[in-house]
């Protein structure tokens, strides 16, 4: 899909992208000559549709983990075991992947997120609140939380934002989600 | 005003970009496996499942290596066939290590993902609703991953049991441009022949894959007392018509109860009874797919 600025007959340019927030994704376009913006808004299943190819609008900013689709999108999995050579992250990160490897199930005792991530998911469908949005920074930040993980510590860390009335989630949100979670 | 061609690049999307490298990093772990192999029909039930199982494990034993991948994502069953289940994945530097099964047979199946036996594929999304739209692509994607994302080495063969459905064989030749062949398995039955056939066409006429041959499974069945082969299906000339469309023949399989029996046990059923009546079937169709390769 291209965007072209008819009055310039200018192909657009892609400035940012937000969310996905409730299915659905925002990608800001703008034309590099009258600077005028447009917003593509995608359904549910277009969201879905990109997730399934296990592509990012805009480019991933680290390289995907093996089998990264089937590991995030999975609603319910085997736990994987990691060979020690394996380094996927921080040494925070290790810790967590100890007690949360491949599980992103909410019925898993022992999750430390498997409340925050149903309260999440509860909260989202009663609540007409503003979404908090993530700036790139804390984007970035994210994908560098291992692939089978990462999908709880977002719903987490947007919930904490929420809870706190923050309209953005920056890196300091992060950290201080991160000593909440005891990460 | 420009059109959709004359505009180059994407505008910063980028997606082709990330397409084209998930096809080169398949493409690099396919260059070390030197005959892909997909065992086909179009009819459920017929037995490619357990044709995949033992041609793998007689290709094995004759001393070459193979690798098998379960590429029925909603119904995996050769995780349990090949005795890999219940084993966990690991992860390393190279990919996702293989589950082993007989004879240390590396075997990828979404089934070694699932929890449970009575766990679905349920793909996490905003709604269920309307699935339809999407689940094909996932079901593609999960296939990609299986296909690059698992260390397999070198080998030399890798089977690919597919699901039912002649619709299948496009996403794997999509996949796999450079696949070395297809098995197609029938049963006697006229019912099984009658979409059998359309597999056939989308094989040899649209696709135009290699087609190595036609396996009629469950051709008769051996008597567990005295070991006599007896009819199971009303049979027509399945030899016949597969030569009538140009498809070699490649042999038949007669029901072995102890077939089922052997995976549950734990024991291929090729080390058990190599001398019975299904054992010298398999051995003959393995010898027809060697030379198919040109393998000694």
């Amino acid at each position: 899909m291209k965007f072209l600025c008819i009055d310039c007959d200018e192909p657009m340019k892609i400035k940012r992208t937000e969310g996905p927030e409730e299915g659905s994704l925002t990608v800001i376009f703008g034309c590099p000559i009258c600077q005028r913006d447009i917003a593509l808004l995608t359904n549910p299943w277009e969201t879905q549709l990109l997730r399934s190819m296990d592509v990012k609008v805009g480019g991933k900013t680290v390289p995907a983990e093996p089998m990264s689709m089937i590991r995030t999108t999975l609603t319910q999995k085997h736990e994987e075991s990691k060979d020690k050579q394996t380094i996927l992250g921080s040494a925070a990160e290790t810790q967590n992947q100890k007690d949360q490897e491949f599980q992103t199930s909410d019925s898993r005792p022992g999750c430390p997120f498997s409340q925050i991530v149903s309260d999440a998911f509860a909260h989202n469908t009663s609540s007409s609140s503003k979404e908090p949005v993530w700036t790139v920074e804390a984007e970035r930040r994210l994908e560098r939380i291992p692939g089978f993980v990462r999908p709880m510590v977002k719903k987490g860390v947007e919930m904490y934002a929420r809870e706190r009335g923050y309209s953005e989630i920056n890196e300091a949100v992060m950290d201080e989600a991160k000593g909440r979670f005891g990460m | 005003m420009k059109k959709y061609r004359d505009i180059v690049g994407d505008g910063g999307s980028h997606i082709l970009d990330q397409v084209g490298q998930q096809m080169d990093r398949l493409k690099a772990r396919m260059d070390k496996i030197r005959h892909k192999v997909a065992i086909m029909s179009g009819k459920g039930g017929v037995g490619k499942s357990s044709i995949t199982a033992n041609l793998a494990i007689l290709l094995s034993l004759q001393g070459h290596s193979v690798g098998v991948l379960d590429a029925d994502i909603n119904g995996p069953s050769l995780a349990k066939m090949m005795g890999a289940r219940g084993q966990k994945l690991k992860t390393t530097e190279e990919g996702v290590q293989p589950a082993l099964g007989f004879l240390n047979i590396p075997v990828m199946s979404m089934d070694l993902f699932l929890p449970t036996d009575e766990t679905p594929v349920i793909w996490d999304a905003p709604t269920q609703q309307d699935s339809f739209t999407w689940r094909g692509s996932m079901e593609v994607t999960a296939l990609r991953e299986f296909l690059s994302d698992t260390d397999w080495g070198n080998l030399d063969f890798l089977l690919l049991d597919l699901p039912p459905g002649t619709d299948r064989l496009p996403n794997i030749v999509k996949l796999l441009p450079d696949l070395g062949g297809t098995l197609i398995v029938t049963i006697p039955s006229e019912v099984s022949q009658l979409v059998v056939k359309k597999s056939i066409s989308v094989a040899k006429n649209i696709l135009k894959t290699p087609v190595i041959g036609l396996v009629e499974n469950m051709a008769g069945y051996v008597c567990s007392h005295c070991g006599t082969l007896g009819e199971l299906f009303p049979s027509g000339n399945v030899k016949e018509w597969v030569q009538s469309l140009g498809i070699p023949f490649l042999g038949k399989i007669p029901f072995d109860s102890r077939i089922s029996a052997s995976a549950d046990s734990g024991t291929p059923f090729l080390l058990e009874y190599p001398d019975s009546l299904t054992g010298q079937a398999f051995r003959e169709i393995g010898k027809k797919v060697k030379e198919f390769f040109k393998v000694s």
